[in-house]
């Protein structure tokens, strides 16, 4: 082969450079495509508080000059169509109905003779219950032992108590029987102590069979003076809450909508126009950033992957002694270590720069409303001086399509 | 506790209050056929740990069962009968024996 050649050790000293250059743009790549999943959430959000804030700009009020206008504006008729005085109407009657419902149960007009803080009958009739259960469930308590229910079962300490005195059993009931009649000093045997355990234990299945009731009862009041709350406040805003939620569906009318349709109704209320436009353009940004990282940035990260996987298979190729007169002629070397990732850097410097720009674009009152708007050309103010990249930037932009010329990285 | 370690306890406790145990002793209990874990023959007093690791429950049927307790409730011939899940530990059951050796003495059974 004629022309100078590249030795061993230069091609191992350029491998190992080369692999190191990789490591270095993967890790600034990724730094983007990882930046990038957090951007797009606060462009998302962004748009929507765009697009509401048209809205609420649009649909000033629920009455009959409003809704004429925000249709007039919009074009969304259900505003017409679906009488949304109607539904606050109806949505009013129901409320009121409920209220007057409410305002005459005994549990909502005796709320205070029931229920006031350490007066009420029912809060009165739960403390002193509660304070009658304290002495019973005392006595329940100092009786708790692992064997009791055996013993209460057996009817250890009757003539009903049939275990036999060659069974261990009897034994450990004897101990057991011990012990809790210990705690019962008033009793004299354990047939004492067992009354006194079971008359506690019944008296308590009563008293906390009474208190449940009286505790239902009383929360039932508590929730039913929730409930009128909840419907007085909710008819105290009554006209705000159907006013938001048609806000909200006109929000998702002008998301949905092709911004040329808009173009003209907006003509005179610049600052409605305005939030539209922000609207339209940060769905574009949203989705050219998208482009831009996963169609250009991930094809130059998997060329350095693949790059990367080939420098380390020869490094090994090259250790190996049969290897050692291995030669490159120095064209291919240049194109392989100088010209190739000088292309590669290239196509990842203009793949952040335009993730940047377009990012950091905010200028929307430069945009129009009409059909085949350009907006990468707006966003990247690109002016192209070769007829072949500009019809294609503007065939792939008329087809929401980022121009791949622009962002070659081959 | 195992059946090792509760018979281990059992005729510790029994050899303590002066009975001669032998292990393993075959009885006839009204045409039951009965293995006692520890049985001193003279005085007809002996010992049964029952588990299921060593069948016991299977040998000792209702009908068995039964006739032991005849014969205890007539003092001719008492086994003391331990369930394992009655007993949590050595100390545990050594307490019981000896609860049922003094019986036994309050009986006259035992000196």
């Amino acid at each position: 082969m004629n022309g100078p050649m590249v030795g061993l050790g230069e091609l191992r000293a350029a491998s190992q450079q080369r692999l190191a250059e990789i490591e270095n743009e993967l890790r600034e790549s990724q730094s983007l495509a990882d930046r990038h999943g957090a951007e797009r959430r606060k462009l998302e959000l962004a748009r929507r508080r765009a697009l509401d804030a048209a809205a609420t700009a649009a649909l000033a009020g629920l009455d009959d000059a409003s809704l004429a206008r925000a249709v007039k504006l919009t074009g969304f008729t259900p505003l017409i169509h679906e009488n949304p005085r109607a539904g606050v109407e109806t949505e009013r009657r129901r409320l009121e109905a409920r209220i007057a419902e409410i305002e005459a149960d005994p549990r909502w007009r005796d709320r205070e003779l029931l229920r006031a803080p350490r007066v009420g009958t029912l809060v009165r009739q739960i403390e002193e219950l509660e304070e009658f259960r304290a002495s019973l469930a005392e006595v329940v308590a100092r009786a708790a032992h692992p064997r009791l229910e055996r013993l209460l079962e057996t009817g250890y300490g009757s003539d009903a108590y049939t275990v036999g005195w060659w069974r261990a059993s009897y034994y450990a009931d004897w101990k057991a029987g011990d012990e809790i009649l210990e705690k019962f000093p008033t009793a004299k045997s354990f047939a004492e102590a067992r009354e006194e355990i079971l008359r506690a234990r019944e008296s308590l299945a009563v008293y906390d069979s009474r208190l449940a009731a009286l505790r239902t009862e009383h929360d039932d009041g508590v929730a039913i003076e929730k409930e009128r709350e909840a419907k007085v406040a909710a008819l105290a805003g009554l006209e705000q809450t159907f006013l938001g939620e048609w806000r909200n569906r006109l929000s998702d009318h002008l998301a949905s909508l092709d911004p040329a349709v808009l173009g003209d109704r907006l003509a005179g209320e610049p600052d409605l126009e305005l939030l539209v436009k922000q609207g339209v353009g940060l769905e574009r940004k949203i989705a050219y950033l998208d482009q831009l990282v996963s169609e250009k940035l991930a094809p130059v990260r998997k060329a350095l992957v693949d790059e990367r996987s080939q420098l380390q298979r020869e490094l090994v190729k090259y250790a190996r002694p049969k290897y050692a007169q291995t030669t490159m002629p120095r064209d291919r070397f240049e194109r392989r270590f100088r010209d190739r990732p000088a292309k590669l850097r290239k196509g990842i410097t203009r793949v952040t720069h335009e993730y940047h720009t377009i990012h950091h674009f905010d200028s929307w009152d430069r945009a129009r409303l009409v059909d085949d708007f350009l907006w990468w050309d707006l966003m990247t103010d690109t002016h192209y001086s070769h007829d072949d990249e500009s019809a294609a930037a503007a065939a792939a932009i008329a087809h929401d399509t980022t121009p791949d010329t622009l962002l070659d990285a081959s | 506790m195992d059946e090792r370690a509760g018979r281990a306890v059992l005729r510790a406790r029994f050899e303590a209050a002066g009975l001669h145990i032998a292990e393993d002793h075959p009885l006839d209990v009204d045409g039951h056929r009965v293995t006692a874990d520890g049985f001193d023959a003279e005085r007809g007093i002996g010992y049964e740990y029952l588990t299921r690791e060593a069948g016991d429950h299977a040998e000792l049927h209702p009908a068995a069962v039964a006739a032991l307790e005849a014969h205890a409730q007539a003092g001719d011939l008492v086994l003391f009968l331990v369930d394992e899940i009655e007993v949590a530990s050595a100390e545990e059951l050594a307490a019981l024996a000896d609860g049922f050796l003094d019986t036994l003495r309050a009986r006259g059974r035992l000196a």
